[in-house]
């Protein structure tokens, strides 16, 4: 039963450690069940065979596709997923525009304090929740 | 009245007409007037002459070594028609041509006025025409003298003056513009000894040097030509007038860039004359173009740094985040939990350190937008353009494909490629930049993503890079060149390879010993 009702969150970063550090947070969480994935194509792939996440964490900085671009493609197919970046370059001009223009939910930055990402994630579940039934 | 006087008074027009006539035979009226009136007064003068003479004695007045020719009363009138013509620029010899045909004018009047049948008028005619012969003698002697006289010395001594004065005016002028040219210039004799200098040349040899100082001075030794004694040997030898980029060192003043010529000086058969070298400051803008290139390569160690940076940041992200998950997953009182606690700390400080570098290297990620990648080249090889020596050849097709890449840094990488393929070939030479189109399968040897790239090459003839170097030529700190000149830090590569990697790219070398090195890299092209 419980496992049916498991909020999938999509964890990308190019950095193995980051990706079980996020893991390792997660667990604790009862509801959660994270997926991740080393590079944005990988991801691209496991929504498609997944079908929606309610949450994606992405790192900005990634070689080929960046964050960004990979936001950008996972708002296209999947509008409702609410769309998180976690970047050491969080007041960089191209994330704040991303921000500005409603591409990013939030951005957390490298390194997290572990309360605060939660709460994010606690956040964007909220306003996932609340998309879903305005529409 | 004598009767040759009356003879030659009642002729007069016969003989102006006469003389006219032979004047125009023999071609003279080109210089003289042709009316008839006009040689009157040359006919009269000359009438007066003899009238003069034969009041003095009828005998036939003849020549002697002693005679003061000059003041004789019978030749003034040629004294002062030498004067005359002379003044109007008539030479002697066109001057006393014509008086001959004015003397066998007068003989012609006296042998048909006096039939030589008769014998009492032989006897005249032969006594008359050499009484007239001595006048037009002493006549000529005196107009020759005058010519001659000292008048026309100094004149002449007048004229080599003023063209003297004109030659020193003229000397002088250039002097002034040779003294003042901002750019030295030498003159060497066959030794390489200094013949001539100008202030700006002499200021290189002796900072105390006056405009004009060694002009003057004319110094008995020649100075030796302090620089470039292989390259000045070598032009004697070939005649080839190349330009070479030369580092002058001053006794006690900043070292300064000279753009040397040189230049053959002959004289009219051709031999050897001498040397010209001549020497244009190009100090500023080789400080500027080493500046730029200390720029260029400050700003791509900070893009390096900002690569070590985000990796240092992501690590920490990891462990801080572990560190406060195993403390929150421990009872208080547990040993270890003090343990970290001071972790947390230490990893604050290292947090702030993080994040101080990313502020510091902020844009060290590449900004990627489809760009053409032909613009980027010529930007990034303007430089090249200041060395005179170095032909830059390009091939890059016109359907060459637009590369996903930040411009400001392959511009970055493609300026280091250039100036160590420069750097390569002090002497000068081709560099080959080219680029093609490629395609790339999965699992090829450069590790590149399946897709379409540019390939780029920057190819110079230099001297090349031996096979157990070029594995090491890409390791930061590794350098060919003078360890921390001003040349290069050995990081050139290595920045070059980081910014390439970072767009998905790869670089490698290709090199054989004297025969140059191409580098060659491959960036994604913007339409996969």
């Amino acid at each position: 039963m419980n496992d049916v009702c498991k909020i999938l969150i999509l964890c990308v970063d190019d950095e193995k450690c980051v990706l079980r550090s996020l893991e390792r947070l997660f667990i604790d969480q009862d509801n959660y069940e994270v997926v991740t994935a080393l590079s944005a194509s990988e991801a691209l792939e496991i929504l498609e065979h997944q079908g929606a996440f309610k949450v994606v964490i992405s790192d900005y900085r990634m070689p080929v596709m960046n964050g960004l671009e990979f936001l950008k493609a996972v708002k296209e197919r999947w509008p409702e997923t609410v769309r998180l970046v976690l970047s050491g370059y969080a007041d960089s001009a191209e994330i704040q525009d991303a921000l500005n223009n409603g591409l990013i939910y939030k951005v957390v930055t490298k390194p997290w304090n572990i309360d605060e990402l939660l709460a994010t994630v606690a956040s964007a579940l909220e306003y996932y929740d609340l998309q879903r039934n305005n529409s | 009245m004598h009767a040759l006087d009356v003879l030659l008074k009642e002729n007069e027009t016969w003989l102006m007409r006469r003389i006219r006539d032979y004047a125009l035979e023999r071609d003279y009226t080109r210089y003289t007037s042709t009316l008839e009136e006009a040689w009157r007064v040359s006919v009269v003068g000359l009438t007066d002459s003899i009238a003069a003479a034969l009041a003095i004695s009828e005998e036939p007045w003849e020549l002697g070594p002693d005679d003061n020719f000059i003041t004789d009363p019978v030749a003034a009138f040629g004294v002062l028609e030498a004067q005359k013509h002379r003044s109007r620029g008539i030479t002697l010899e066109m001057f006393m041509g014509l008086m001959k045909y004015y003397r066998q004018g007068y003989l012609d009047l006296v042998r048909l006025s006096f039939p030589p049948l008769q014998e009492y008028a032989l006897e005249d005619s032969a006594r008359y025409a050499r009484f007239v012969e001595r006048v037009f003698d002493r006549i000529e002697i005196a107009f020759c003298a005058e010519w001659s006289r000292s008048e026309t010395v100094n004149s002449a001594v007048d004229e080599l003056q003023a063209a003297n004065r004109q030659m020193t005016n003229e000397k002088n002028k250039f002097l002034t513009i040779f003294e003042s040219l901002p750019i030295a210039v030498f003159v060497l004799d066959d030794q390489r000894r200094i013949v001539h200098m100008n202030h700006a040349g002499a200021q290189m040899i002796n900072p105390c040097a006056t405009s004009g100082g060694h002009y003057y001075s004319c110094p008995e030794e020649r100075i030796p030509f302090p620089w470039l004694a292989d390259e000045l040997s070598q032009f004697r030898e070939t005649g080839d007038e190349k330009e070479y980029e030369y580092r002058i060192s001053q006794d006690g003043r900043d070292d300064c860039w000279v753009l040397a010529r040189f230049r053959p000086m002959q004289d009219i058969s051709f031999k050897f004359a001498g040397t010209l070298v001549i020497f244009k400051d190009i100090t500023e803008r080789k400080m500027a173009e080493e500046m730029r290139m200390k720029m260029s390569r400050l700003e791509s160690i900070g893009i390096l740094a900002a690569g070590i940076a985000h990796d240092y940041n992501n690590l920490l992200s990891a462990i801080v985040c572990d560190v406060s998950l195993a403390k929150r997953r421990m009872k208080k009182d547990d040993l270890a939990y003090q343990d970290l606690v001071d972790a947390e700390e230490s990893m604050q400080q290292a947090i702030e350190l993080s994040n101080r570098f990313l502020t510091f290297s902020k844009g060290g990620d590449p900004f990627r937008r489809p760009t053409g990648i032909s613009r980027i080249i010529k930007e990034s090889s303007a430089f090249l353009a200041a060395h005179p020596r170095i032909v830059l050849k390009e091939e890059i097709p016109d359907d060459i494909r637009q590369v996903l890449v930040d411009e400001r840094q392959i511009l970055l990488a493609l300026r280091n490629l250039f100036a160590n393929a420069q750097e390569a070939m002090p002497d000068g030479g081709t560099i080959t930049v080219s680029a093609k189109n490629r395609e790339v399968g999965s699992g090829n040897h450069l590790n590149l993503a399946a897709g379409k790239y540019v390939e780029i090459s920057v190819a110079d003839q230099g001297v090349g890079i031996s096979i157990d170097i070029q594995a090491k030529i890409f390791d930061p700190y590794f350098t060919t060149k003078e360890l921390w000149s001003q040349k290069g830090m050995g990081m050139g590569l290595a920045i070059c390879q980081s910014l390439i990697r970072k767009h998905g790219g790869q670089i490698m070398v290709e090199s054989e010993t004297s025969k140059g090195t191409a580098m060659r890299f491959y960036l994604p092209a913007a339409d996969q």
